[in-house]
Parts: structure tokens; sequence; C-alpha cells
């Protein structure tokens, strides 16, 4: 590959950063393969109309126009991706990335480091066929201040991926100081190496990483996987996935209902098609995004930031950098709960994900309780806790929460013993959940705003809600059905440790780049491995 | 200061919004009202008199809305505490929400015909969250004018990180 991969590494150009273009495959890629076909699938019809009718030969007399305009097509398809391709370019700037594109419309955009919220490799199966890799910038600002590098070749987009995190994170000096034999490993990747690697990677990478992790602390990168310093935190084995996919409520339905579906059309009582037919289709189409999304599941814990790669056709990679968490989820349905796994999913400020694809948002969609801890762990000590085992596993009243008013059993028949907060110095502690279990943790710093609010059945009981409003992510923090009293001296209580916590954080008013620097983080990595209930070893306080 | 979702505590400023919202709303009511009522009367005139129930419940539902504006205008009050703003609403669905300064992203001031009218307006004020939000309607302009005035300088003052 003739890229030139010094531009990340060449700090000393600093004003007149080159720009690099993508590799010369991605106009194919990027639905070129498709166009072509159809050019070629319609100039076949075209030619048998035109020519097949005038005798045996369809080429009769006619192989040279073919021919040329054939060759015409060709050349223009070829001449219009090198213009496209040409047309591409990215650079890493010294406070920018920046990517142009576009022939008759050229655009320019660009994404400043301190902006970026999320940096992601996805690659597409055609992509990954090819060993190329795209890398996606996810921006403060909505959708449209996105930028998405497609494509570059594995290391190239790993090597990338990383620079922009560094930069993010804002380590100065280092950040363009990237692998110094880029380069020459990217020169080498020929195709058929790199298609290699994609295939077997999935497969082969889960059983070599423990090994792998250990080798990536002293500096060396697997072909693609490990960044330095990056610590395997789970690993979900296909038989999990298969297991917690089965384990469910849709799974149940479907094991009732498609036998029930072919009964109804053998026998011909077609009345129950139009409704059990769509459901059944739903539920399916459900399970299989669950399985495709949650297969290959990794987590890797890598300093600053948690790497999440997944996917079954696409590989796809995210960065959650930990001090953008606003809240955490750590939930157990019903059906898991004799084989104790967890799912733990968390609010990003800035990301915003499609909400009906569940799993995407998770940091690990099914972990053992092992897993799920040490993950909570490498968040760091703010968010594990000894009250978020209790949480998990307290079927009734504990020391450490607040419970609810018995009369609440009338809303919460089966739940109320359950529902409850809890109060450390970091963070408000929510459970609920009877057969199902649900713990959510809220760092006081990162409350947005409150609310207390009462329903007509509740005003009667005399109870009310407590919201903690956080950013738009799946977790939505509560705590139902408190004694109005308690409810009220929460929201004032909690105001009051926000209001602190916010001030601790930011250091003095007037400052927000401080705001949003990155919080301590070697706690984080002291901590892994170790239980929570060693990590979080603050004096945790209740009310 | 303790805010609570009922009682007036003598220590928290609570300041309530104009009256005059009420009227506001209710010719909004109205306008909304009024073609139906005409619909229902005129068919219950021309086609059947049994039909003079249909413009009856809508005269019902119509006096109970209005009457039910008057009680929800005058259950909305605010609060400018040194950290944050507080705002409560409703009657039946009773709701409190304490949004930090440091929490605001900005503040908006709006005003539809019928609220310029009689020379109000509202503040919406937005947090990193959708969810989180807070509005005060029914402000004199002067009065919203420097609410959001005040809003924007404090959340500048004590803006705080995601």
């Amino acid at each position: 590959m003739t890229i030139p991969a010094d531009d990340i590494t060449d700090r000393g150009a600093q004003a007149d950063v080159p720009w690099t273009h993508v590799h010369p495959l991605t106009p194919l890629l990027r639905g070129g393969v498709m166009i072509t076909g159809a050019i070629g699938y319609w100039l076949s019809t075209q030619f048998d109309n035109l020519f097949g009718r005038h005798g045996d030969d369809p080429t009769q007399d006619h192989l040279l126009q073919i021919a040329g305009v054939g060759l015409v097509i060709v050349v223009l398809v070829v001449a219009g991706s090198w213009v496209s391709w040409r047309n591409t370019t990215y650079r890493l700037g010294p406070t920018t990335v920046d990517l142009r594109h576009g022939i008759v419309n050229r655009q320019h955009r660009q994404v400043r480091y301190d902006r970026i919220q999320a940096v992601d490799v996805t690659r597409p199966l055609l992509a990954r066929l090819a060993g190329l890799s795209s890398v996606r910038i996810e921006a403060a600002g909505g959708r449209d201040s996105n930028i998405e590098l497609s494509y570059l070749p594995q290391t190239r987009a790993a090597e990338v991926r990383q620079a922009l995190l560094r930069a993010a994170a804002g380590q100065g000096s280092e950040v363009f100081a990237g692998d110094p034999s880029g380069s020459p490993r990217d020169a080498g990747s020929g195709l058929g190496g790199t298609e290699k690697a994609g295939g077997e990677g999935v497969a082969g990478e889960a059983p070599a990483s423990p090994a792998g992790g250990a080798a990536t602390a002293g500096g060396e990168r697997t072909a693609y996987g490990h960044d330095v310093g990056e610590v395997p935190i789970a690993r979900i084995p296909a038989m999990r996935v298969w297991a917690a996919t089965l384990l469910s409520f849709n799974a149940a339905f479907l094991v009732l209902a498609i036998p029930a579906l072919v009964v109804a059309l053998v026998t011909g009582s077609l009345l129950v098609l139009p409704w059990l037919g769509p459901m059944v289709l739903g539920a399916l189409g459900q399970q299989v995004g669950r399985f495709s999304t949650w297969m290959n599941f990794r987590v890797d814990a890598s300093g600053s930031a948690i790497r999440i790669r997944h996917g079954l056709t696409e590989l796809r990679t995210t960065t959650v950098p930990l001090h953008r968490i606003q809240a955490v989820e750590i939930s157990q349905p019903a059906l898991w709960r004799a084989v104790d796994w967890w799912r733990i999913e968390v609010n990003v400020a800035g990301v915003h994900r499609d909400p009906d694809e569940k799993g995407d948002n998770a940091l690990i969609p099914v972990g053992t309780r092992a897993e799920a801890l040490a993950i909570l762990a490498a968040m760091g000590p703010r968010w594990s806790l000894p009250e978020v085992i209790e949480g998990m596993d307290a079927p009734g009243p504990s020391p450490s929460f607040v419970g609810i008013p018995p009369n609440a059993r009338v809303l919460d028949p089966l739940s109320w013993k359950r529902i409850g907060y809890a109060v450390t110095s970091a963070a408000l502690v929510s459970r609920g959940g009877w057969l199902g279990r649900r713990v959510q943790l809220v760092p006081h710093a990162r409350v947005q705003s409150l609310t207390l609010d009462q329903g007509p059945l509740e005003r009667r009981l005399g109870l009310a809600n407590v919201k903690l409003h956080s950013t738009t992510g799946p977790v939505d923090p509560v705590v139902r059905h408190l004694a109005l009293a308690e409810a009220t001296r929460l929201l004032n209580a909690e105001a009051v440790r926000a209001a602190g916590a916010r001030a601790v954080e930011s250091g003095g008013a007037g400052n927000p780049p401080a705001a949003t620097a990155p919080l301590p983080c070697p706690g984080a990595l002291s901590s892994l491995g170790k239980g929570p209930a060693q990590a979080g070893s603050q004096g945790a306080w209740t009310e | 200061m303790t805010v609570a979702l009922y009682d007036d505590n003598a220590e928290v400023p609570w300041r309530r919004i104009s009256p005059r919202l009420a009227s506001a709303r209710r010719i909004g009511l109205l306008l909304a009202y009024l073609p139906f009522l005409l619909a229902t009367a005129v068919l219950a005139a021309t086609v059947s008199r049994w039909l003079w129930g249909l413009p009856g419940v809508v005269a019902a539902l119509f006096l109970w809305q209005f009457w039910l504006i008057g009680r929800q205008v005058s259950a909305i009050s605010y609060a400018e505490l040194p950290e944050e703003i507080v705002i409560r609403r409703g009657r039946l669905f009773r709701r409190l929400v304490s949004i930090p300064y440091g929490r605001l992203q900005y503040a908006d001031m709006g005003s539809g015909p019928l609220e310029r009218h009689f020379g109000l307006a509202s503040v919406t004020i937005h947090t990193a969250s959708p969810a989180s939000g807070g509005r005060v309607p029914g402000l004199e302009l002067p009065a919203a004018e420097a609410l959001r005035e005040r809003l924007t300088a404090r959340g500048e003052a004590q803006r705080a990180g995601l």
C-alpha cells in the first residue's frame, strides 16, 4: 500500500501537516461494486436486446463496438473512482482533524480534538474482506458534526484512532508520537495478509488475548486488537450468547408461538396470521439482532477509556471515555437469575445511538458477575462501590438503602421491599426490581437536574418520585414511590451534594475546559481486578 | 433552603406568574372549542333535537377545562435560589424541577400571539438532557427578559462540564 503513514508521527510539520489519501479501494467499496455490477447487468441486457435477435452470434459484426463501449464504461468508472479518491483526503492537524471530499461539491469538514466525543473503528463485511476499516469520529454538536474516515488499512485505522484519542484526551505533546513502526507494518500488510487477519481475527483472537494483553504492556501491539496498555476485562463466549439469547421472554414466546403458527397454517385457521405473524417476525428479528451484536463481544480497559469490540458480520469498535460516562445501570432480566448474568448499560455524553439497539449501548450485554464487577472496577473507584453489590443482591431491606413505605405495596406489590436508594460520597445508588433486578448509579457531579413528582394515586398514598436527569441514553435514573417527606429530603440533599461535587470537579468558576478534562484515572487501572468491595473503599455514608 | 412540592416555605422566595396567563389560555381554549360547539349545535338544530346532547357534552368539557386552567395557572410558581432555579406546576400531576444554573445550556424566550396580546412571555430552560429542562410561562415581558438574562449570566458564571 502506498499510503504514507508518516504524517501521524511527524509532529515537526506543525502548520502544514500533509493531507493523506484514503485507501484506493474506497470508491469501489462505497457502493462502487454495486454500481459496477448494476451497469454490467444493464449492459448485458441491452446488448442482448440490441444484438441478440440478429442471429446466432449475439456479437455478430458488433464485437468491436461492444468492446469499445465496455472499455469506455470501464475507463469512466475507473476515472470517476480515481477522481473521487484523489479528492478524498484527510489529515490530523495540530488542533483539528480534517476531511476533504467531493468532486463537484467540495466539502471540507473539520473537528477540533477537544470536541471529539468518541472514536469508533467499524469494519463492514466488504471492507473487512479487503482488510480495511473506517474510523468514525463523533463530535459534540449533533449528527452533522461527525466525520467518517473510510477506508483505511486496519493497522492505520488503529493508529489514527489511537492518535485521535490521545489528542482528545489532551495529552499534549505525545499526541502524534505514535508508533514509529507504523508505516513499515502498514506497507507490509498486503491485501492477502490483512484479509486473513480480518477473517480469522474474530475467532482466533479471543483465546490468544490474555497473553496478548500481557504483551501489550510492553509496547507491542497485535496486528488487529490491543493497543498499548490495554488490559482485557471480559470476553463473551459464543455459548453464552446462544444461552442468553435463548434465556429471554422473547425466545420463550417464539418457542410457543412458532409451533402455534405452524399448526394454524396447517389446519388452515388463517385468522391468527395477521397478528401472530408480525409478532413472531418482530421477536425473531430482535433476537437475531441481539445475537449478531453480542457475538464476539470483548471489553478492554485502556487507561482513560473502555473499548468494546463486537459484531458477527460487522466488527464494531466503540471507545467509551470514562470521564464522559454520566450514569450506569446494572440489570439482570428475570430469566438470568439462575445463571447470575448481568448487563451494564451507560449514558455517555454526546453519543447518541439508536435507542432500539439495546445491545449497542451496553458496556457488556451479558456478563458473569465477576466480569460485570471487573468492568465497574475498571471504570474507577467512583463506580465500583459496595452499595452496588448490596443493591444487586439484597432481596429486601438492607443497611445502606433507604426503602419505601409499606403502603407503596399497592403500587409495587412485588418489588416494594427492594426499591430504594443509597447515598455514597461519590454517587447516588438506586435499586429496584423483584425477579429481574436493576441498580442505577449516578455520580453527584453528573446530575443534570432533579425532579420531584406525584400523580393522583401517589398523592393519596403520600408518595412521590425523584428523578435524577441524566443525558440521553438507556439509563433513566429514578427513585420511585418514596414517602413524600423522604423524597423531599432526597431532592434537597441531592441538590446540595450535586452542587458541591460540581464545584470540586470544576475547581473554580469560569473554567469550562478544565471541567471536561479527564478525571484522575490511575485509580481506574490500579483497582482493576480487585473486587469492588476493596476498590470502593472511600467512606461511604448513608442518610 | 428546602423546596417542597406543596408547602410555601417562608424562606424560599416563591414567585407566582401573572394570572393573565389564565385569560390568554382561556381565549385559546374558546377558539379551539368554538367550531365544535357551532358544528354540533347546527347539527342538533337541523337534524334532530335529540342531538342537543352533543353540544351539551362539548360545553361541559369546555367549562371543565375553563375551570382547570385557573387551577393550573395558579399552581405554577418558581423560585430563583443561589445555585438553582426551581419550578413547580400541576395540580393533579404535581411536578417540581430543580435545575442548577451550572447545567444550563441556553435559555429561550418565547411568546405566542395570545400571550403577546396580554404582554406575556415564557422562558424555556435547556440542559444537556432533553427531559430535564423547565419552562416558566406567563411572565410579564420585561420580567421574562430579565429572567432570561439572569439565567444566562448565572449559567455562564457557574457553568460545569458534562
